[in-house]
């Protein structure tokens, strides 16, 4: 492993071109893409003890279609990344936590061998990926007792320490990873009594639908909820209810459950402190940074890609993203990019029927330039269209045969079209994109 | 075993009482049913020091209230335990709410208490930008402020073992016999997780026939019960709910003051305030509960505590709510704090009844009831090096400065090991709480000691080294390992080896 050698003495301080925070696989992409660009002296510092990520608890298959066009389990995935940064001068700092971080790029972090470090970089790529949201989050009422994980937590400890939550499973919540469990935990040897989704759509993939619940016949009970947890120390029941279209459960659905173990796949959560710490700008929906096209945040110098900038399903366009600020961080460091920021940006918003769009806004610089803006709807739609709109006239559009929150979809712009549509960027109006009604 | 006083019931208030006695010559063992102290009320209450204006004049609770608000900060200073005199707002928002503030600072004036003022909305808006505008009045307290309730309780606790006092805990009272003048105390195992412990393993034979010269029963919501196993059903404890809603650090951020709306014939509105480490809290609401350990939640009364709370306060976001709670007030028939020997049972005191403000009263109550013994009981005090007064903490990571973390990381490897993301709690933080005189030996009480699993993410990341730390050091096996007493293991089976 490349630590350098030159770190001792009492003070440590160090400093890098490029510092990544997070070894998952968008901070593995973007450490990989950086040195393939040749920039210098690049750390990823890592608090786990191997890089990966959360891919290394997810042992099931259905990685890489896109980037490698081939399935593999999320440690395989993660290995062909790691296994290169092996053959790199890339210093990898493990069991390294960065517990503190200051606008002008200096970082602070504690490591086993080095104890408290401060860390300077030109540039940082936040990869610190997202939190599974907890009971406490959703204020599940009922008791405070044991036997109540979180899916990702439950993996853990069933695929990492070998030791099973309990006996029988109730799984609150259709996120992937609680779908991924569901078969897991039924494959072990645990009842799994089903999935409840307060939504009236499942949250993850349809693939993991089928394969996770339906080949395993795990009921999956939509628009309804989990209104109380009973128990006394650890879990003995959960009371479900149905709910109405505003997600008021409904009086009289009542049905009490019995089990031991409740999971909760009930959301993602960016992993965002540090970024607030270092005063960069947030967009409320994603819980992730307020990027420009170059993934670039509202401080010059820091960008974001992965988890940590906007919760995604599918690993490959986390990979894509890990390389997109790579890019940008090289553009950075050697000053071709900021002075070409210096016109007024164009906003991005959503229009109807979408929650979000990344980026939220766009420098014009490049009269050739593409730009791709990702976007997750609001609800479930088949066979619609959606367009980019700028000044009340369609720039682009896009056939999309099914549309759903779960998964996330992109349309393509050309910057040329937002020059000629802004009068060459005087006039500048926010660029909208919707589905078409 | 025979001990010169048992105290039964490890709350705060037991501990207090058994730290004070402990400087004594005498043999003292707490017995406390649960696998840690401060895990009834003690462990899910508002932390609030009152000021003391509320409480009716002439009552046990005027009094101690007014004196244990006095003794409180300097106890804290010497027991390591954070305590913020923040000052609190009592606030009104109409002509009938400043009559009532008037009334509670004539009230406050006569049970003694200093610092108090009533305030114009300039003042308050100042102060607390995120008050409902349409405030009018308040009554301010200065001498009001925020304290750790557990931190305050496992402090006591540490300082009293210390000083050589035995805590049985896992071991629940059934049943009190007078023989002779002696108190024969019956007790049922409640658990095995302190005996499978390693580290200080309970003796079976420190409870085993205990006796005892002096019984002060500090049971809290069961205080009843254990009077009634004295013989002396004078008073009768009804449990009432309180449920809270916990909110992220960032939210803290926000609030400076302890706010309280005015009391009304309806009941006492829900406060908001921050806590010692910076969190936002609001609650409780007072429903009667069925059980006296049913700290179940009920959404009805979430929904109650956030909407109340927003009348008051406009900076709420529930995005950033982490956790809910409930706590269980011991509210005694005769309505005031029972403190005395009973008049049914010689060298029987009862502590009973002490709920809100027990909290603030309990260092007063400490020195009240050492009086009450020392009357009943000859002891003679240990020599000034024998006992000490004082529990020191090394500082938390979190509250270091980057140079003393550095310091503390080059020279404690386990410093370099953070284990809870949210709150940097090191390894070698979790070490301490587990060796540590009452130590640790679940999840709860890791995170009690430590802050490991308290923060946003609620334990989901640092749970299974918190697991694999206790197991390690106390030698549970990982799927033994509880959250809070012996029938909350954590996991199941292994699935493999
Ligand atoms: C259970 C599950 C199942 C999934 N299933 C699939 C699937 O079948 N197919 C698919 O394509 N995709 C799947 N995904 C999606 C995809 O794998 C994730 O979106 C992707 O792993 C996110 O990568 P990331 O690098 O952004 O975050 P992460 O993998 O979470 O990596 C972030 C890294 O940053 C580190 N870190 C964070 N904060 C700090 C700090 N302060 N200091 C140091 N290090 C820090 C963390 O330890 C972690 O290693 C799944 C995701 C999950 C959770
Ligand atoms: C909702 C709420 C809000 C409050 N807010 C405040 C506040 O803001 N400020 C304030 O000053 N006060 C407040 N209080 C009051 C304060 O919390 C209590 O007065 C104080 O914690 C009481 O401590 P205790 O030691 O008497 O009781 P507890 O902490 O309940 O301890 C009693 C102990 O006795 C043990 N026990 C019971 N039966 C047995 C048995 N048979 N054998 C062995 N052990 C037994 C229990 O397990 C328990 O550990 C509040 C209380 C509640 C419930």
């Amino acid at each position: 492993m490349p630590i350098h050698a030159c770190w001792g003495g009492t003070r440590v301080v160090k400093e890098f071109n490029l510092v990544i925070i997070g070894g998952g696989p968008a901070g593995m992409a973007a450490a990989l893409e950086a040195y393939a660009l040749g920039i210098k002296d690049i750390a990823i510092l890592e608090r786990d003890d191997s890089l990966g990520g959360i891919l290394k608890q997810c042992i099931h298959n259905g990685f890489g279609l896109h980037v490698f066009k081939e399935e593999l389990t999320g440690p395989e995935y993660a290995l062909r990344f790691s296994e290169k940064i092996k053959d790199t001068d890339i210093t990898v700092l493990l069991n390294t936590m960065v517990i503190n971080a200051e606008k002008n790029k200096t970082l602070y972090a504690v490591n086993p061998d080095f104890g408290f470090m401060t860390i300077k970089a030109k540039a940082v790529i936040l990869a610190m990926g997202c939190r599974e949201r907890s009971r406490g989050a959703l204020r599940i009422p009922g008791a405070n007792v044991a036997g109540i994980f979180t899916a990702g937590t439950a993996q853990r400890f069933v695929n990492m320490e070998g030791i099973l939550p309990g006996t029988k499973a109730v799984i609150l919540g259709s996120g992937d990873i609680g779908l991924i469990m569901a078969r897991r935990m039924t494959l072990e040897g645990i009842k799994v009594l089903g999935v409840y989704e307060i939504m009236d759509y499942p949250g993850g993939l349809t693939r993991n639908i089928v394969q996770c619940l339906d080949d395993f016949n795990i009921p999956l009970h939509l628009s309804t909820t989990i209104v109380k947890i009973h128990g006394i120390g650890r879990v003995t029941g959960v009371t479900t209810a149905k709910v109405d279209k505003n997600m008021i459960p409904i009086k009289g659905t009542e049905e009490y459950v019995e089990c031991d173990t409740l999971l909760l796949s009930v959301g993602l959560i960016p992993e965002n402190e540090l970024t607030e710490q270092m005063g960069v700008g947030m967009y409320q929906v994603t819980g992730g940074a307020y990027v420009d096209q170059d993934l670039e945040t509202d401080t010059e110098g820091i960008f974001a890609c992965g988890n940590v900038l906007h919760v995604h399903d599918l690993v490959d366009y986390v990979t894509m993203e890990g390389q997109k600020a790579a890019r940008s961080a090289k553009a950075y460091i050697d000053e071709s990019m900021e002075q070409k920021k210096t016109k007024p940006e164009i906003k991005v918003v959503p229009g109807n029927g979408l929650r979000y769009v990344l980026p939220q806004h766009i420098y014009l610089k490049d009269n050739d330039e593409k730009i791709r803006v990702f976007f997750r709807s609001k609800a479930r739609y088949k066979d619609v269209l959606v367009r980019a709109l700028i000044n009340n006239e369609v720039i682009a559009k896009k056939k999309v045969i099914r549309l759903i929150p779960s998964e996330m979809e992109s349309v393509e712009i050309k910057a040329s079209d937002l020059y000629i549509k802004t009068d060459n960027g005087i006039n500048l109006k926010d660029l909208v994109i919707e589905v078409e009604q | 075993m025979n001990y010169d006083i048992c105290i039964i019931g490890a709350g705060v208030v037991g501990s207090l009482i058994a730290r004070q006695l402990s400087k004594y010559k005498v043999k003292i063992a707490v017995i406390e049913r649960n696998v840690d102290v401060s895990m009834d009320a003690t462990g899910a209450n508002s932390g609030i020091v009152h000021s003391g204006y509320d409480a009716k004049i002439g009552t046990k609770k005027a009094r101690f209230n007014v004196e244990g608000c006095n003794m409180m900060p300097a106890l804290c200073e010497d027991l390591s335990v954070k305590c913020k005199m923040i000052g609190s707002f009592v606030l009104a928002f109409d002509k009938d709410d400043e009559k009532v503030l008037q009334q509670l600072y004539d009230n406050g004036i006569k049970n003694g208490v200093t610092g108090m003022a009533i305030v114009d909305r300039d003042f308050i808006l100042q102060k607390e930008p995120y008050v409902n505008p349409l405030v009018t009045k308040a009554l301010y307290a200065k001498n009001a402020g925020i304290v750790s309730p557990y931190k305050l309780n496992i402090a006591a606790m540490d300082n009293a073992i210390m000083n050589g006092v035995m805590f049985l805990r896992e071991t629940k009272v059934t049943g009190i016999e007078k023989k002779d003048g002696l108190f024969h105390i019956a007790v049922d195992v409640t658990g095995d997780i302190c005996s499978m412990s390693k580290i200080d393993p309970i003796k079976e034979e420190d409870r085993t026939d205990i006796t005892a010269k002096i019984i002060i029963n500090c049971a809290g919501a069961h205080a009843d019960e254990i009077s009634h196993m004295a013989g002396d059903d004078s008073f009768k404890i009804i449990p009432r709910r309180g449920e809270y809603i916990l909110f992220d650090k960032t939210e803290g951020s926000r609030i400076n003051t302890v706010l309280f709306q005015t009391p009304t014939e309806k009941g006492k509105g829900i406060l908001v305030t921050p806590t010692v480490d910076g969190n936002l809290m609001i609650g409780p609401d007072a429903t009667l509960a069925q059980d006296k350990d049913d700290k179940c939640t009920n959404s009805d009364n979430l929904d109650y505590v956030y909407k109340t709370a927003t009348q008051s306060y406009t900076g709420l976001n529930m995005k950033k709510s982490i956790t809910v709670f409930a706590g269980i007030r011991a509210t005694p028939s005769t309505s005031d704090f029972i403190i005395e020997e009973s008049s049914k049972c010689k060298n029987f005191i009862n502590v009973a009844g002490i709920e809100s403000p027990g909290l603030t009263a309990s260092p007063a109550i400490a020195v009240y009831v050492e009086g009450i013994v020392r009357s009943l009981m000859e002891m003679k005090e240990k020599a000034k090096d024998e006992y000490t007064m004082t529990v020191k903490h090394d500082k938390p990571f979190s509250e270091m400065t980057n140079e003393e973390k550095e310091k503390a990381c080059s020279s404690d490897e386990l410093c370099r090991k953070i284990i809870c993301r949210c709150e940097t709690v090191s390894e070698k933080e979790i070490v301490a709480a587990i060796y540590s005189p009452c130590g640790a030996r679940t999840v709860d009480g890791v995170k009690k000691r430590t802050r490991a699993g308290m923060g946003r993410c609620q334990g989901g990341f640092c749970s299974p080294h918190v697991m694999r730390i206790l197991s390690e050091h106390t030698g549970i096996p990982v799927n033994r390992i509880a959250k809070a007493n012996a029938n909350s293991c954590m996991l199941g089976r292994y699935s493999r080896g």
